[in-house]
């Protein structure tokens, strides 16, 4: 699990690489079919893209094979090259938290990118106004929110995929934006990160031809039964139980919820973490993979 | 003899009750003083005043049958963060940029770094506040060892708030008399002028006459009477090297020493010259502990890969540490220079406070949002 493939999968594969520890965290996903997602961005500690790279290796294009990036919250860690992804892969669904849905946001994205006065460190904020710039430029309805229970991609036919987000849940959302619309009515000098509570990240529950990965992104458990993992599990939103799982917060405690363990997963299912501080992951579960070896991302 | 007080004036102005020919007066009393340091400029006023992109005043004057403008900025009153902006903005622009920061503090704002400073404009800086914050700016060192040459129209001076209107005049002076290497008419207006002020300041035009003694040719070791007598004082050994908290001295009161005299008291660190930039990086804040932070910074000198590095809380002030959070921004340099005991290395972290955006800033957002918003399906 942790060395990285460099042939093509065939159609009928299915195939999960995570990217992660040079800065931030990617996955890729190959729904089969000769169709890709990639959830998030990452960078190397040279500020290459490995996920670009990746592709390039396998000899996939980008413009056509890839047909949803999401991004599932706008921590620098994970949306950091995102414009570059978006960029390539000129044909894919955008898809963005919900968390973001709203003209205030919006509006304060673009004054505090305005205002920052950032020399050479790259901003969350600024990379995706520069991502949503692109895919305004693009016009047409070539974007999508991600809230929970809502179907971000589907392909039906001999190979069926199916993409969901699992979160962010309604009550999640409205705090969310609570949140980011105080910060930036501030108009403060900020990367607008959220340290203690990220209620608004897209959690993705992945299925192809029954393989069923779940995708656990930076979504925290918090004390509120109606946000976090705690809604999630709640919802019964997800069949089944998953296989692959990209677990939370890079292992950080702030991510661990013990019933997704128990009710989202398989018991022998596949961890992967990019690891930022390994947190608790690894006194709960056997089968834990962590990426950046090897002087890889 | 010119006014030694523009400054003041310009106060006192604006602080007399508001009506609507206070501008004009202003612009007329800046004009007045552009004119006595070069009767053959054509100078022209706009209507607006202190306008973010049209100009105060318009500076006009030909050279080999060749006309050359230059436009004034008026910036009065503003605060340092402004300031910061407008140098940014108007960087490389050759632009003029007549700026009274309010002193607020005594220190200056982090966000009052400007990240450039003109590379052929000139600032005249009239108040210690304005200063401040050019001196907060990287290439501050270097920006303050590029001469005034002709101060209106070219060249680059940084001038502080006593000496700006008299340096002004003394830098038109003595390239004129250094230009045509009129040593004796440089020693006149180096005597009359150097006498005018108190040890350190007259120490620091010294030095700038020194330089344009040199750029026209003239021998270090052949310097005319008043600046020989002066540029010794100078000297690394009798300045306290103070440690600076980006770009701004911590301590606000370094020591000069003057060989014939008592110690006095420079209000404002000029000698950055004397302090190596080791390293600059620019960070922000990932995460915050009970004893410190740690934060992903990155080498703005591009050498070293981005790095996470821990931070104790004592490295900041008080006042960084009011804006301190995940997610902040903060700037931080490692400088190290000579001190009289010996090299020292100082570690300076400033936490970037709140910038509101402008207006402009917001309008132009408020136009982006719909337009990107309109790109999605509805949630």
């Amino acid at each position: 699990m942790t060395t990285i493939q460099t042939t093509t999968p065939s159609v009928n594969e299915v195939e999960l690489t995570a990217f992660g520890s040079g800065y931030g965290e990617c996955t890729l996903i190959h729904l089969g079919q000769g169709e890709w997602m990639v959830v998030d961005s990452c960078v190397a500690r040279d500020n290459r893209i490995p996920v670009l790279e990746y592709l390039d290796e396998l000899g996939v294009d980008a413009g056509t094979a890839v047909k949803v990036v999401v991004a599932t919250h706008w921590h620098d860690d994970h949306i950091r090259g995102m414009s570059s992804v978006v960029r390539r892969c000129e044909s894919a669904l955008f898809v963005l938290s919900a968390a973001l849905a709203g003209h205030e946001v919006f509006r304060g994205i673009a004054a505090i990118d305005s205002s920052t006065r950032l020399r050479k460190l790259s901003s969350g904020v600024r990379e995706l106004r520069s991502t949503l710039d692109i895919v305004r430029r693009r016009g047409g309805t070539g974007a999508r929110w991600a809230v929970e229970g809502r179907c971000v991609y589907q392909r039906d036919g001999r190979l069926p995929a199916a993409v969901y987000a699992l979160s962010p849940a309604d009550r999640s959302v409205v705090a969310s934006l609570q949140q980011i619309t105080q910060l930036i009515t501030e108009g403060e000098d900020r990367r607008v990160a959220f340290p203690n509570r990220n209620l608004g990240a897209v959690a993705l529950w992945v299925e192809v031809a029954g393989v069923r990965m779940l995708l656990g992104s930076d979504l925290q458990e918090t004390a509120n039964p109606e946000t976090g993992w705690t809604a999630v599990i709640e919802s019964r939103a997800w069949p089944g139980r998953a296989e692959l799982f990209r677990v939370p917060c890079h292992g950080a405690a702030n991510g661990h919820q013990v019933r997704v363990w128990q009710e989202l997963l398989e018991d022998d299912a596949h961890a992967i973490v990019s690891p930022y501080q390994l947190g608790r992951v690894g006194e709960f579960h056997r089968s834990l993979h962590g990426t950046g070896h090897d002087g890889r991302p | 003899m010119q006014s030694m007080a523009l400054a003041d004036d310009v106060r006192a102005l604006l602080q007399a009750p508001v009506d609507s020919d206070l501008a004009d007066r202003i612009k007329k009393l800046i004009a007045s003083e552009l004119r006595l340091v070069d009767d053959t400029l054509q100078i022209r006023t706009t209507q607006f005043f202190n306008h973010t992109q049209i100009p105060d005043i318009i500076l006009e004057w030909k050279e080999q049958g060749r006309a050359h403008q230059r436009h004034l900025y008026v910036r009065l009153g503003i605060d340092g963060p402004s300031l910061a902006l407008d140098t940014d903005a108007l960087a490389g622009s050759g632009s003029v940029v007549l700026a009274a920061v309010v002193d607020q503090q005594d220190t200056v704002l982090p966000s009052s770094k400007p990240s450039s400073l003109p590379d052929e404009g000139m600032l005249l800086l009239l108040t210690a506040g304005a200063i401040r914050v050019l001196q907060a700016a990287d290439d501050y060192g270097s920006l303050n060892r590029r001469l005034p040459t002709a101060v209106i129209r070219g060249g680059i001076g940084v001038i502080d708030s006593r000496a700006a209107e008299s340096l002004l005049l003394l830098c038109d002076t003595a390239s004129t008399a250094i230009s045509r290497l009129n040593v004796a008419g440089l020693r006149d207006a180096a005597s009359s002028f150097l006498a005018r002020f108190k040890p350190t300041e007259a120490a620091r035009i010294a030095g700038y006459m020194a330089e344009l003694w040199e750029q026209a040719g003239g021998a270090a070791d052949d310097l005319p009477e008043p600046l020989a007598e002066r540029l010794p004082k100078m000297t690394p050994g009798g300045l306290t090297v103070s440690a600076q908290r980006g770009g701004v001295p911590i301590s606000e009161v370094s020591v000069l020493r003057d060989e014939d005299g008592p110690s006095v008291e420079a209000s404002v660190l000029d000698d950055l010259d004397e302090i190596d930039l080791a390293e600059n990086w620019e960070g922000f804040v990932v995460d915050v502990t009970e004893d410190g932070f740690v934060g992903m910074v990155v080498d703005l000198n591009g050498t070293i890969p981005d790095s996470e590095v821990a931070f104790r809380i004592d490295e900041l002030s008080l006042s960084d540490r009011e804006h301190l959070q995940a997610g902040s921004i903060f700037r931080w340099s490692v400088r190290s220079g000579d001190s009289p005991v010996g090299r020292t290395t100082i570690s300076t972290i400033a936490v970037v406070p709140p910038v509101a955006p402008s207006s402009d800033q917001r309008s132009i957002g408020e136009r982006w949002a719909w337009e990107t918003l309109g790109v999605f399906e509805d949630p």
